[in-house]
Parts: C-alpha cells; structure tokens; sequence
C-alpha cells in the first residue's frame, strides 16, 4: 500500500469579498475514506478545485507527499497521484468511451499503449460499460457518464481521489455499483475524499467526515461523532430544530451501515 | 487488417492514383493551374481541421502564417540572394517560430477571445506588409522567383500534389498518436484534460506549431508558384473562405475538410462567370451546412464509406 500523505494547512480561495474558503486544514494519512459535507456554498468545490489546481489558491499551503503543490498545475498534481471527478460530469463528450479511457493513462505515460489498452478494457469490465467502449460519451446517461468519470480517474490510477457528487442524480441501481465500486478501489489502497449530499451513503462509506460551512471546516472525526455535532446540526438544520432533529437524522438501528447507503 | 483500415488504404491510394493521372488527361494549363490552387486550399482546409476541429482552437491566423513563409522566402531570395530552397526552408521556420509565439500568447484564450487575437494579428500582418512598401512593394506586389525553368503548370501539379499527400499524411499520423487524443482532450474540454494529466501548455502549443509548420509549406509553395505576392492575399476574407472550406467538407475531419477545399475551389473557379454572386452562393451553402448539417457535408459520407471517423 502507498504512503500517503496530503496535508492541508490553512486554505484559503477569495472571489473578491467572497471566502469561499478561509483557512481549512486537514490531512489525509494513508488510504483513508473521507466524507466531505456541508451545505451549498460551503465551499466544497472550491476546495476540491484548489486542491487539484484548477484555482490557485488566495492563502495556505497544500503539500503531498511532503512536498508543496501549491504551485503546480493540474497536469503536474494529476501525475503526483491527485485524481478527481466533477460535480456537473465532464467527460470528453465527442470521444469514445475507451478514448476517454485511455486520454489519462496515455497522459501520466506510466506504461505503453497496449498495456493501456487492456487495462482500459478491464477498468471497463469493472464498471460494466464494455458494451459501450466505442460510443461516443456523449451519448451516455448520467449515470453512466459518472462511470465512466470514475473510470478515467482509476485509469490515472492515483493515490488520492476526489469524488465530487458521485451519487448526485444517479438511478439507486447504478448508485449502489458506484458505492460498491469506491469501496473495492479503497480496499485496494486508494484514498478517497467523497463529497455528497447523500448522508446515508456518505456516514455509511466514510471513515471520518470533514464538515464545511460558509467555507470553515466546521466539524472533522469519526462519522458518528460527527452526526451529533451540534454546530454540524445547527449548520444543517438550523439551531431552533437541531435538538429535535438529533434523533430523525439518526439511523435506524436495525440496519447495518452498508444498507444504509441507498443511494 | 482491419476492415475500416483496408477501406481507408483502397481510398487514400485511390485519390492517388487519380492525382497523379490527372495530368496526363488534363492538358490544359488553365485547368491544370485551378487543380494546383485547389490543392492549395485543400491543404489550408486540412490546416485549418487540425487546429480547430481537432485541437479546438479557433484561429485566424492561419493564413496570416501562409503569408509570413511566402514573404520570407520571397524577401530573402530578393534581397540576399540566398538559394532558393534554403529561403524555402526559412519560410516554413518563420511560420513555425510565428506559430510557437501565437501558441504561446494564445494559451489562456478559448473561443471569441482567440479568434479575435488571431484576427488582430492576421490584419497587423496583411498592413504591416503594405506599409513597408518600400521594403515589400506593397500593393504592387513582390515578384517571386519561380521554381521551375518552364511555364508548364505539370511540374507544379506535381509538387503542390506531392505537398499535399505527404502533409496530409503527417498530420493524419499526428492525429492517430497519443497527440490527436490529447488534442481532442483539449478540445472538449481542457480544464478536464488537464486534471487527466494532460499538459494543456505543451499540447496547445504543439497544435498551433503542427498547423504553422503546414501553413508554411503552403505559404512558400504558393509565393514560388504564383510568382507574385501581394499583402492582400493575408486578408480576413481568404482566411474566411478556407474556413467555409473546411465546414463545407466536415470540419472535425481531416480528408472531409481537404475534400471540401478542393471541391469548392473547382465549384468557385466553375461559377467564375457569375462574378461575385458565386461568393453569395458559396455563403448561402455555408449557412445551411452550419444550420443542418453541423458535420459538413463529406465527413458522414466518410464515416458511412469507412466505418469510423479520421
């Protein structure tokens, strides 16, 4: 398994006025899977977007590896191990599937073309959409279009990934595959940081839940701690509810934590 | 081999066997020099779906590098005697440098913003080559050294045929590299690209060099073949007319936009006696093509022929 170390350290991404994000610190150490919350406009995105270079950051430090990114753009973080996907897909519509494929194995240049190839045919064994290798991406569903997102950042085969809304607008089938998906490649060593709205997927999945809101970490630790975290609550649901919605946001017990990620 | 590629190799030998037959049934110069100019635009064509339709830039600056290898080699021959095939080499240089800077200061700009700097630049060109009228004459013309020691139009025939095959076969080869999936990356949408791993700054860049370095060859073919080089062949209106061109045929398909270069400039050269209504004509086809049939014309005929796209 990799070593792996991302350390966040006071993050900050000013628009004019707006923090988006104003000095967040955290670290990821070895293959951990981490939920990121928060309410719209937290500033997840822009996070997630500074982090992997698309913005360059207004304050703070990102290191990887023990060493500064801060730096370098994307290419460089993608090759360093930092992969993601994106909340609104952006796939290489008017590319194939296996082109989509085969564009960041190709571009990280780790092994040559045929190698490549057999691993894009495996990765899309993997995610079941082999039958659809040579259509064009456009012409995909939502939900496949996810897929095959998740399918390019494997083919990057990086350490860290950020999955931005995997679930969001995903039939419960296909939602299902892609939790079952995320904890396959996290048993296999890989770091995830999932954002999602989905909170029954997101405690259900994750080992530690980071909490944004008006673009500060509010809350960072275990799942359960953090569901009972009153400035989470309060964050979410408002401070007149938060006692009264303690317990409805609570899981039914009967249920085991995979179920409880129905999508 | 592959079904696809057993019928792109029946077709590209195909077009060459005509090609190279084409001169000993045309005997008349006339229309052996329309076969050569339309050769010239099929080439600009294919320059230009490269750039655009491949990589997504949307220059016009093309015809701007055209220009800048024919004046070169047009200047350096008229003012330093340097022999002829090395002024030739240095004007496909100059368009590759030029075309390395444009890349380079293009590098933030998508869409509107490109083709405006690409516009400037192009204009800044065409005026600067006129202003200079001491030094390039201008309006009057630079008169050319020609190629061959014969008024024949069969050995031009040849060369700019020979231009054409070779650079559409480099660029064909670029585009089925690792290269023409990066650039196609790009083109659909480079900030994903680039979190793929892709180095936006290096692909762009070699994008915009590919196309100059092509430009180039043209541009010093054609100041050696038509022999005289105004400043007014660099203008929007040229650069407009490769890329109706190129749309006609099929923009995002190399031998589509070719086929539609050299088509057109037969269906122009034809409707010659309409004067300038052939050019409403030629507008009025374009409008329907970017309005129905936003793959042009020639590139779903292509792809239903051979099974797959360029």
């Amino acid at each position: 398994m990799a070593d792996i170390n991302l350390n966040i350290d006071g993050l900050k991404k000013y628009f004019g006025g707006v923090k988006a994000v104003d000095g967040v610190s955290f670290s990821v150490e070895g293959n951990e899977l981490i939920g990121l919350i928060g309410p719209n406009g937290s500033g997840k995105t822009t996070m997630i977007n500074t982090i992997n270079g698309l913005l360059s950051p207004t304050g703070g430090s990102i290191r990887f590896q023990g060493k500064p990114i801060n730096h370098l753009p994307p290419y460089e973080r993608a090759k360093r191990g930092i992969g993601r996907t994106f909340q609104v897909t952006r796939v290489f519509r008017r590319m194939s599937v296996l082109q989509n494929l085969m564009v960041p194995a190709l571009a990280v240049g780790k092994q040559p073309k045929k190698a490549i190839r057999k691993r894009a045919q495996e990765v899309m064994e993997f995610l079941t959409i082999e039958h659809l290798a040579n259509e064009d991406a456009k012409n995909l569903s939502g939900g496949q279009q996810k897929l095959l997102e998740l399918g390019r950042v494997l083919m990057l085969d990086p350490e860290v990934i950020f999955l931005d809304e995997p679930f969001a607008g995903v039939h419960p089938e296909l939602c299902q595959q892609i939790y079952t998906y995320i904890k396959e490649v996290h048993a296999n060593g890989k770091a995830f940081i999932i954002v999602s709205h989905d909170m029954d997927s997101i405690f259900s999945l994750s080992q530690r839940v980071i909490v944004m809101n008006e673009g500060h970490k509010i809350a960072d630790g275990d799942p359960e701690a953090v569901r009972r975290d009153d400035a989470v609550i309060e964050a979410y649901l408002g401070e007149a509810s938060a006692e009264a919605q303690v317990e409805e946001t609570k899981p039914p017990s009967s249920m085991g934590r995979d179920e409880r990620a129905a999508c | 081999m592959k079904k696809a590629s057993l019928k792109k190799a029946t077709l590209f030998v195909g077009l060459l066997l005509v090609g190279l037959l084409v001169p000993l049934i045309i005997k008349s110069p006339y229309w052996l020099h329309v076969f050569v100019m339309a050769y010239f635009y099929g080439l600009l064509a294919a320059t230009w779906s490269f750039l655009d339709g491949y990589a997504g830039q949307f220059s016009f600056g093309n015809i701007a590098l055209v220009v800048i290898a024919g004046y070169t080699s047009g200047l350096l021959g008229t003012y330093t005697g340097l022999p002829l095939p090395l002024g030739m080499i240095a004007g496909v240089l100059a368009a590759g440098a030029v075309g390395l800077i444009i890349g380079y200061l293009c590098l933030r700009f998508r869409g509107a913003y490109l083709s405006l700097f690409t516009i400037a630049f192009a204009e800044a060109i065409r005026i600067i080559l006129n202003t200079e009228h001491k030094f390039t004459r201008g309006p009057c013309g630079l008169r050319v050294e020609g190629l061959f020691g014969t008024s024949s139009q069969v050995p031009y025939y040849y060369l700019m045929f020979f231009i054409l095959a070779v650079s559409l076969f480099m660029m064909y080869r670029v585009l089925k590299s690792r290269w023409g999936l990066f650039f196609k990356a790009i083109r659909e949408d480079d900030e994903a690209a680039s979190s793929m791993g892709v180095n936006i700054v290096r692909y762009k860049i070699i994008a915009f060099v590919v196309t100059s370095i092509f430009c180039g060859i043209g541009g010093v073919f054609y100041a050696h073949f038509s022999q005289m080089l105004t400043p007014n062949f660099g203008q929007i209106a040229t650069m407009g007319l490769v890329i109706g061109m190129a749309i006609i045929g099929g923009v995002e398909n190399l031998i589509a936009a070719m086929l539609g270069g050299i088509i057109l400039e037969f269906g122009l050269e034809g409707l010659r006696e309409f004067g300038a209504w052939r050019m409403v004509l030629f507008g009025g086809l374009l409008m329907l093509v970017v309005r129905f049939a936003r793959n042009g014309l020639l590139a779903p005929v292509y792809k239903k022929v051979i099974g797959e796209e360029v």
